[in-house]
């Protein structure tokens, strides 16, 4: 698992909404099983993943439990690969169900482009519900992620 | 007779896209994401709700009225009780004009799947999932009766906590209200608090404050009744040009005066008006305000959520302005003035020894002369809150 070093151009960044529901040994897997696709795509050149995380300051929680990822290219979503990275993705917040008291929080991830726009969001609303899948359509841009 | 123009401040967020991170920090600790999701702590919330409520009536030529709110944070249970009864027992809030109480908690995963908002202790082992803002408004038996909004804008809910959940996992609670009551020295019989030099109006503004055009901003002060603890409350308000030079309130500060001690418990100045030297200002002020008023020992008192906030300016360049109370009025207001220590604001002559060492000449002498007068007065009628 990479850490939020080198080129932000290279890399996909996988930041929780709240570090506190999601540690990064809870993502590791996830961030470790799309690496390993971004390898198989380059071999000389893949992109890398990342963890970030920021500690969660204020005092409103979420219901829904959200994570956002940051792509280093908006075309990424529109590369065969990332039919894989999506089926990570929603697996691994299908998984999230399980976790005591959280059967009924909808798990919601954000996808980002580089200029910090949402490509894509995706929305699962129970253990056995459908992901779906929605383009985004944001007027306000999402702050660029750090780095 | 001169009509009677009022305005509200000029609300901008003065934040491009690209600053908001920044931005949001400035305001009260948020990150970014947690500002687009609603994640504010109950002192961001105050903060915005003052300056955005405030209200400035020009009666005349350099005289107006100041509608300014007032939020007091409440610092145990007891106090949350009695502010509930003050808030309840008016269910008009003729006398008060109490908002709901709000209260930043401590979370935990079974208040996601409470049953019916019925929030029960949280496990053994169940682990913490940050903060969360309810607004309290009932007690009954063992519970509070509570409203809160998930943070991503679902609809409004509400629910019951435990008494002990709150005793255990309270992290801040504060009461904004639009009228304080009254302090039984100092208010007429309409419950008016407001005290400062000229007439007294019994509606919702302070009494009428002459601006001073040429200083960089104009303090005046207000004694509040606590709605947590009855003790009085000293609100110092800074009235500084907005860009159209029409005075807004640009800065407050909020401290809390328990027999010879006032703690301050609030120092804001909104992010436009910073690097100005108002929050330095109003912090001396408040000293020699609390200090004509009896007050023999003050502090400054960071609270959690702003701790935070303050906390992520470290991070930032000098340039962003980092809200500090310079450090010769922090030291000078931690020490004990019974004990004569230098610096100390033992004395009225000291008190105008240290005024003199901030402020525009102009400043200086309005503060001065305000000053002598409140001295004045003291002498005369012996004035102080322990005779009250």
């Amino acid at each position: 698992m990479a850490t939020l070093e080198g080129p932000l151009s290279r890399q996909l960044i996988f930041e929780p909404q709240n570090s506190l529901e999601m540690s990064p040994d809870e993502l590791a897997p996830l961030v470790d099983s799309i690496q390993l696709i971004l390898n198989e795509e380059s071999a000389t050149n893949p992109f890398t993943v990342a963890v970030s995380f920021e500690e969660p300051l204020g005092a409103a929680n979420n219901l829904w439990e959200i994570l956002h990822v940051f792509l280093p290219s908006s075309n990424l979503v529109k590369d065969a690969i990332w039919t894989k990275i999506g089926d990570r993705i929603t697996a691994f917040m299908r998984s999230r169900f399980r976790k005591p008291h959280e059967a009924e929080r909808p798990r919601v991830t954000h996808i980002y482009g580089p200029r910090g726009e949402i490509l894509k969001t995706v929305i699962l609303r129970s253990a056995d519900d459908d992901p779906d899948w929605q383009d985004g359509g944001e007027d306000r841009p999402f702050p660029l992620p750090r780095g | 007779m001169t009509p009677i123009k009022s305005w509200s401040p000029e609300w901008e967020p003065d934040t491009k896209p690209e600053d908001f991170p920044a931005a949001a920090r400035i305001l009260g600790g948020a990150t970014s994401r947690f500002l687009r999701n609603g994640f504010s702590s109950p002192i961001f919330n105050k903060r915005v709700g003052l300056f955005e409520s405030q209200r400035v009536t020009e009666l005349d030529d350099g005289h107006y009225n100041i509608q300014c709110l007032f939020y007091e944070r409440l610092r145990s249970l007891d106090e949350i009780y009695r502010a509930l009864v003050i808030r309840n027992k008016d269910p008009w809030q003729v006398d008060y004009r109490a908002t709901a109480i709000e209260l930043s908690i401590d979370i935990f995963p079974s208040f996601y799947d409470a049953v019916d908002g019925v929030v029960p202790m949280p496990g053994d082992g169940e682990p913490s999932r940050g903060g969360h803002n309810i607004a309290v408004y009932d007690v009954e038996e063992d519970h509070f009766l509570f409203q809160h909004v998930w943070s991503n804008g679902l609809a409004l809910d509400s629910g019951t906590l435990p008494i002990d959940y709150l005793d255990l996992h309270l992290r801040e609670a504060w009461m904004l209200r639009f009228r304080t009551g009254q302090l039984p020295d100092e208010a007429d019989e309409s419950g008016v608090s407001a005290r400062a030099d000229g007439e007294v109006r019994t509606d919702l503004f302070t009494p009428w404050i002459q601006i001073n055009q040429r200083a960089m901003c104009t303090t005046f002060f207000q004694w509040k009744e606590g709605a947590g603890s009855g003790q009085p409350w000293l609100q110092v308000v800074a009235i500084a040009k907005s860009p159209s030079g029409k005075p807004v309130i640009a800065g407050w500060a909020h401290g809390r005066k328990d027999d010879d001690l006032i703690e301050f418990e609030e120092l804001f100045v909104w992010p436009r008006y910073r690097g100005k030297k108002i929050g330095t200002v109003m912090a001396a002020d408040a000293l020699m305000m609390a200090r004509a008023y009896g007050a023999l020992e003050g502090s400054w008192v960071e609270t959690t959520d702003d701790a935070h906030s303050n906390e992520l300016f470290q991070s930032f360049p000098e340039e962003w302005m980092r809200p500090t109370i310079p450090h010769w009025l922090r030291n000078a207001s931690w020490i004990p003035c019974t004990e004569k220590p230098v610096n100390a604001i033992s004395e009225p002559a000291d008190m105008f020894e240290m005024m003199m060492s901030f402020g525009t000449p102009e400043q200086r002498a309005i503060q001065a002369a305000r000053l002598r007068e409140i001295h004045d007065d003291n002498s005369e009628s012996n004035h102080n809150f322990e005779d009250s």
